[in-house]
């Protein structure tokens, strides 16, 4: 017997507030910008080109839940096209992040909000070098537990409501995936080396941090969302450096959904 | 406390906003800079230095003075690509190349300093017209009952099926003759994919490492490898021989280590030309990019078999016979074949 009915609803919520009552706050944007890499396993070289990304957020608001008030989830899929400083080789880059965070709320008054807590962070992706032969790819993961803290200032240019947000992770411990100095993919995969190349991760060998910073304002029923991304992460194991910069502009639109149930 | 909280998450924020950077180039694009590079990467990622000290008196070091002798800041790139190449060259290897929009530096002395111990339209004259081609093998029963492969490349993946398809029809044969000679290589796993159709047991063939760091003796733990059964298709059961020659190579020079291994098959004709390191690359600050080898492969002694594998019986091309349209290394694996089975 069907009991209840769940359907999404749009709610209004103003410009910068947090979702209440159950609901969820929806983020989805698309940008270009700017990525450096550098894999010492592929290249010698510096990489850098365009990007393309795309993210999708949502942050859910949890009324029984006695600390942590809210719920997370980030995704983010960017593209990179890089060529090295010789303008001569190109390789490709396809990362994928995904971020499962609570949030508890430190500070709120009528202007500001500062949310922080742990967060669950993946990331899987590849580098892809043309004119390489035995060592043509490089797979990157990583799952690390992180820290993660924000602010949304909220603030009238004259009648105008605007909120300028701010969002920052430095994951702490972890595993990620890194070959050895000279290992062979075929090696790895003939001979079932993959245990030596996951690794403990940790910040020393393994600095990572993901920015975000945006502005947010209504343009008739719906709230715009422009934001700077910037995500970095290296590694050094095993005397191969890997690093890579993600910067890119967005632009996205904000809905905040409430379930609500029909029938009995 | 509203405060303290406040703080807190301000100097986090600020903490984690701090702008981190993707490392520089190393080394400038200039000629002493492209040259620096492509000397460090050499010396800290090719994998048969020991070796070749040992063998021949390599001395990488010694080998810079002697080239950036040779260099010159207004030197243009078919200059440069001249000098990188002839240090490259010091190496004798032929997986170790540099590669330039104009050019590709290489070292084939391993196969252009020997006799060739083969022609192919000798080949062609125990092949006729009337061959059959699968996964890119040519094969055909020769007049003596003897299944005769000619095996050009490891760069195609050999299907199962055609594997199936060959020992199928040559079973009739009371032997087989695998040529691999001017054999360059491919796959390695092609090249074992065939293997496998000669042994009725996982069989150990040697080792392979990789290096573990920059210096010239850090590398991992021999793996051993094998070659295993092939449980699920034909494998052949009487007596193989294996042809091979300087040219036979990389991928190809691996296949003959490996198959000197099983029971049933003799190797003959000449050394292979060698290349046991698996090549990996890497690129010059001004775009070039450089092959090398990275991974060494050894034989089951425990041996490089970087130089070559010799056979099992040695046999050179009989140039008087050879115009007489007779390939005297397919004929000396006929014999044997056939003396065996008396």
């Amino acid at each position: 017997m069907l009991l209840s009915v769940p359907a999404l609803t749009a709610q209004t919520v103003g410009v910068g507030q947090l979702p209440n009552d159950g609901a969820f706050t929806s983020a989805y944007s698309v940008g270009a910008g700017y990525t450096a890499l550098y894999d010492s396993y592929l290249s010698a070289n510096r990489y850098s080109g365009a990007n393309l990304t795309i993210s999708a957020e949502n942050i859910h608001n949890r009324p029984d839940a006695k600390i942590f008030e809210y719920s997370e989830t980030e995704s983010l899929l960017t593209l990179s096209r890089v060529i090295d400083q010789a303008g001569y080789s190109y390789s490709y880059d396809l990362t994928f992040d995904a971020s499962l965070k609570l949030d508890y709320k430190l500070f709120e008054n009528n202007n500001l909000t500062i949310y922080t807590g742990p967060e669950a962070v993946t990331r899987l992706g590849v580098i892809y070098n043309p004119l390489n032969s035995n060592n043509p790819a490089q797979l990157k993961f990583y799952a690390m537990i992180a820290p993660h803290v924000a602010g949304i200032w909220r603030f009238r240019v004259g009648n105008y409501p605007m909120a300028l947000g701010v969002k920052s992770s430095v994951p702490l411990l972890g595993l990620t995936f890194a070959p050895e100095y000279g290992q062979l993919y075929y090696e790895m995969y003939e001979y079932d080396g993959y245990s030596g190349s996951i690794r403990c991760a940790w910040p020393l060998v393994m600095p990572t941090i993901y920015n975000n910073i945006y502005l947010e304002f209504p343009v008739k029923t719906t709230i715009l969302r422009f934001s700077y991304n910037y995500n970095y992460s290296f590694y050094h194991y095993s005397d191969n450096r890997s690093a890579m910069s993600n910067n890119g502009l967005m632009i996205g639109v904000v809905k905040t959904f409430k379930q609500i149930h029909y029938g009995k | 406390m509203e405060n303290k909280k406040l703080n807190t998450g301000i100097l986090i924020l600020f903490i984690s906003l701090m702008i981190s950077c993707v490392p520089k180039n190393e080394f400038e694009n200039t000629p002493k800079g492209n040259f620096d590079a492509l000397w460090t990467i050499m010396d800290e990622r090719y994998c048969f230095f020991d070796y070749k000290k040992a063998e021949y008196g390599l001395d990488w070091d010694r080998v810079r003075k002697k080239y950036s002798s040779r260099l010159t800041s207004d030197v243009n790139n078919i200059g440069l690509f001249e000098i990188l190449t002839d240090m490259l060259s010091e190496l004798r290897d032929g997986h170790v190349n540099l590669y330039y929009s104009a050019d590709v530096g290489r070292y084939w002395s391993w196969k252009e300093d020997y006799p060739a111990n083969f022609d192919m339209k000798l080949v062609e004259n125990y092949l006729g017209t009337d061959y059959k081609i699968a996964g890119g093998i040519y094969y055909k029963i020769l007049s003596d009952n003897i299944g005769y492969l000619y095996v050009g490349d490891f760069s195609n993946t050999i299907g199962e099926s055609s594997l199936d398809a060959i020992i199928s029809m040559l079973s009739v044969c009371n032997g087989l003759i695998i040529d691999v000679r001017d054999n360059g290589g491919g796959s390695v796993e092609n090249a074992r994919a065939l293997a496998s159709r000669f042994t009725n047991q996982d069989v150990f063939t040697g080792y392979i490492m990789h290096k573990t760091g920059p210096s010239h003796s850090e590398f991992s733990t021999p793996e051993k490898r094998y070659i295993e059964t092939n449980k699920y298709h034909l494998r052949w059961q009487k007596p193989v021989v294996v042809l091979a020659n300087r040219g036979s190579y990389s991928a190809t020079n691996s296949f003959v280590s490996d198959m000197k291994c099983l029971p049933l098959v003799t190797v003959m004709g000449d050394y292979t030309g060698g290349g046991s390191g698996m090549p990996m690359s890497s690129a010059l600050p001004n775009g070039w990019s450089v092959r090398f080898s990275a991974s060494p492969m050894l034989d089951a002694d425990g041996n490089h078999i970087e130089f070559g594998v010799a056979p099992d019986i040695a046999v050179s091309l009989d140039e008087t016979a050879a115009l007489k349209g007779i390939d005297s290394i397919i004929e000396s694996a006929r014999s044997y074949i056939n003396a065996l089975l008396q």
